[in-house]
């Protein structure tokens, strides 16, 4: 056998033996120990830690440069990369914050963080024309309520019913770090991308459980009762407005006009 | 040249700038690994970028030179942007990136040996079929004295060259860097590339390894492109006449103005060889 023939899994062994403080295993770099080594050990970790700071923007705003670095070092070494599209890279990484937290001074970091993944996958979702209610104006109540309404590719939500974390979020992004100034409530936050900007949006609670009817392609009348269900006190009319008027939906009409690039909201 | 001179790497924060600058023969590359989105601004802003520009797609992630073959996913996002961008140029790295699912976001070393080079020229014509064209295949920049070597590298990439038919990109700041770095000759190797082959030049800035100092020049691609790299182009081109060059500048990036004049220098040698020619 050729001493080169597992060579990749060689090399990339002591890469990772590397980033754990120890010296590579001499065989995997042809018995060579040298402090160039480092250049490769270094070089992805930076990517990645690069990417994670990219990506989760609320959670290094809270934290710090300083304090994320570390963190995102610490998911990248546990979790390397799949997909070389490292703009997607991160996904469990509020997983990770959640399953630290009881360690945390922070609790509210992963709530940050899937909002802000959230935003990622916005982001980079697929364009589809909006739905406009007028689309739907000449159907009755009951061909309307049986009718299952398709999220645009690019809606995502996520609540807590404990926490603010809209504001939460807001406030980090800002860099106006003062939780106790803001009312401690649950909350739900709509995230939409109409046209090249991710949108952000405050959804009634009960908004939620008829995003999740939706997605689950539940007929209309079943969604909005799940709404009901979720807070019998909401406003279907209101809740419904802000979903069209916030571009949650995709257009049952075909043949798309692709939206106009807008410089000023490029990544 | 077909039009393109010399270029330049596209950074979105210089969006709007590119798209107004007119100069002759003005190109930009992209990674465009940056722009594999389903939809949005990414993929969008790329399509604006080549209705005015000649754009090439310079990939980083193919892995090459890596145990398996290019990761089929990767490579059909590659070719429905191939097929609707119509890019100017498609080029990869002699080197890898991935082993089973991991992908390490680095371009790493390998043992050039034959059984090497029957593996990375598969993958070159997998890529090259998928893509229904000719890939340009770059020399990465070396940092180890990896043992095992059987082919020289610019042996190794003129049989590439030779069982592929796959173009070179000349990274002249990788060929000045490696040569500092191991220790062999940066004209003597860029005097055997062969002249026909060449369908790019690369020219980059490096820095010095903050722990080993100048014993270790590191392709950081953040500072101007050195005197020592400037002086072997200009002898790469004096060999080979004119080729579409691109000044990479990724970090500790300058406004697009000083980006342009680094660019004007290539150019100017450019337009020389052109005259002459």
């Amino acid at each position: 056998m050729s001493p080169h023939r597992d060579f990749h899994p060689r090399f990339m062994r002591a890469i990772d033996r590397w980033r754990d403080g120890e010296p590579p295993e001499p065989c995997a770099i042809g018995g060579l120990a040298v402090p160039a080594f480092a250049v490769y050990a270094n070089t992805g970790l930076r990517a990645c830690t690069a990417a994670l700071e990219a990506a989760y923007p609320s959670v290094v705003s809270w934290l710090g440069e300083l304090a994320f670095e570390p963190l995102a070092a610490q998911f990248a070494r546990s979790h390397p990369p799949v997909d070389s599209r490292l703009f997607l890279y991160g996904e469990g990484f509020a997983h990770h914050l959640r399953a630290m937290e009881p360690q945390s001074e922070w609790p509210c970091l992963a709530n940050l963080a899937r909002i802000d993944r959230c935003r990622t996958e916005a982001h980079a979702a697929c364009d589809a024309p909006v739905l406009a209610s007028a689309e739907l104006a000449h159907l009755s109540a009951d061909a309307l309520g049986a009718r299952v309404l398709a999220l645009a590719p690019a809606t995502r939500w996520y609540h807590s019913a404990a926490s603010p974390v809209l504001d939460l979020w807001t406030m980090a992004r800002q860099g106006d770090m003062a939780p106790q100034s803001i009312r401690w409530r649950g909350q739900a936050v709509l995230i939409t991308r109409p046209d090249d900007e991710v949108l952000m949006h405050e959804l009634p609670l009960a908004g939620i459980a008829l995003l999740e009817a939706c997605a689950r392609e539940r007929p209309l009348a079943e969604a909005a009762a799940a709404a009901q269900a979720a807070d019998p006190d909401i406003d279907l009319q209101a809740l419904f407005a802000q979903l069209f008027s916030q571009c949650a939906f995709r257009s049952l009409a075909p043949n798309p006009n692709p939206t106009t690039l807008n410089p000023q909201r490029l990544p | 040249m077909d039009g393109l001179s010399a270029g330049i790497g596209f950074k979105p924060v210089h969006f709007m700038p590119a798209m107004q600058a007119r100069h002759e023969g003005l190109w930009f590359e992209v990674h465009p690994e940056n722009y594999l989105a389903d939809g949005g601004p990414r993929p969008r802003m790329l399509a604006a970028l080549a209705a005015v520009h000649p754009v090439s797609l310079h990939g980083v992630s193919m892995s090459l030179a890596g145990p398996a073959p290019p990761e089929p996913a990767h490579l059909q996002r590659l070719a429905a942007l191939v097929r609707g961008l119509r890019p100017a140029l498609v080029s990869e790295h002699l080197a890898w990136s991935r082993i089973g699912t991991r992908y390490e976001p680095d371009l790493l070393p390998f043992v050039r040996n034959t059984a090497a080079l029957q593996r990375v020229a598969r993958h070159v014509m997998a890529m090259q079929d998928a893509l229904g064209r000719p890939i340009a295949v770059e020399n990465p920049s070396h940092y180890l004295p990896l043992p095992g070597h059987t082919w020289e590298e610019v042996d190794f990439l003129q049989e590439l060259v030779r069982r592929t038919g796959c173009a070179l990109l000349v990274d002249v700041n990788n060929v000045h860097l490696g040569a500092h770095n191991l220790g062999f000759d940066a004209a003597d190797w860029l005097a055997r590339v062969p002249a026909d082959a060449v369908a790019e030049i690369h020219l980059a800035g490096h820095s010095i390894d903050p722990l080993l100092g100048d014993a270790l020049w590191i392709d950081s691609h953040d500072a101007p492109v050195a005197d020592g790299a400037w002086a072997l182009y200009q002898g790469l081109l004096d060999r080979i006449g004119p080729r579409p060059t691109l000044i990479e500048w990724d970090s500790q990036l300058p406004g697009f103005e000083r980006l342009m004049q680094e660019r004007q220098r290539a150019q100017e040698r450019l337009a020389r060889h052109a005259v002459a020619a």
